[in-house]
């Protein structure tokens, strides 16, 4: 899992019940725009995110609606697993990890 | 970003500027027929509430990604190893790594880089590989 995967998932599991558009993720992620929507795209894709519109009057806000994202159920353990290994894999030398273990 | 964060569900986002607009209405255009609306809607929204300043950066950033985003879309497996060669700093990629020291659990040093996790086991060379076990070719 490359690192921006993983920012992107660990501004998303700081609040799992919380929804957050893109450019509010790439903000907590501290990744630049145009980073974050690729990853979602994908993380989507695999069932980790789900995605809805703003429910919003467009004339009321003044604004038009924005894409919400969150972590599916399936997506939060995942995502948790996921990080966990990712973190314990960068923890120990190459050597130490047991074979057929991934980053 | 922070004008943005704050202004979140409050209404008094500002107008995204014309150039902002059409640079991320042009980025949508690479994109698959089918997501192009939903990205195109999703871009323009985001820059309402961004100063002038936020919208370049954001538009500039957007449309420098797209053919990642249609990638993404498109062929997600392909994606997985591009990005993962892309995320490692400049340096790193050029060689250029920045070692730290680090103790393994055996008590011997290795070294890691701070910027992609590289690592190599041994500083100075075999004489200073004492608490190193040997590899584990079948743990």
């Amino acid at each position: 899992m490359t690192i921006p995967t993983q920012l992107v998932l660990r501004a998303l599991l700081a609040d799992p019940a919380q929804e957050l558009y893109g450019v509010e993720i790439g903000a907590a992620a501290g990744l630049p725009s145009g980073t974050v929507h690729p990853i979602l795209a994908r993380l989507e894709t695999v069932g980790w995110l789900t995605s809805r519109w703003e429910e919003i009057d467009p004339r009321a806000e003044g604004r038009p609606a924005r894409r919400y994202y969150r972590l599916t159920p399936d997506g939060m353990e995942l995502a948790r697993s996921a990080l966990a290994r990712a973190y314990s894999a960068t923890a120990r030398p190459a050597w130490l990890r047991p074979l057929g273990e991934e980053s | 970003m922070t004008a943005l964060m704050g202004s979140r569900g409050t209404g008094q986002a500002g107008q995204p500027t014309w150039w902002a607009s059409v640079m991320v209405r042009s980025a949508s255009l690479p994109l698959p027929s089918e997501q192009r609306y939903r990205y195109r809607q999703e871009f323009l929204a985001e820059l309402y509430g961004m100063t002038p300043a936020e919208q370049r950066h954001h538009a500039t950033g957007v449309l420098s990604r797209i053919w990642t985003l249609r990638m993404a879309l498109t062929e997600p497996e392909r994606l997985t190893h591009k990005e993962a060669a892309m995320a490692k700093p400049f340096l790193c990629r050029i060689g250029r790594h920045r070692w730290q020291r680090l103790r393994n659990p055996e008590g011997g040093w290795y070294r890691e880089c701070r910027g992609c996790g590289r690592q190599r086991d041994g500083i100075g060379g075999p004489s200073s590989r004492g608490g190193l076990l040997p590899p584990t070719g079948a743990a």
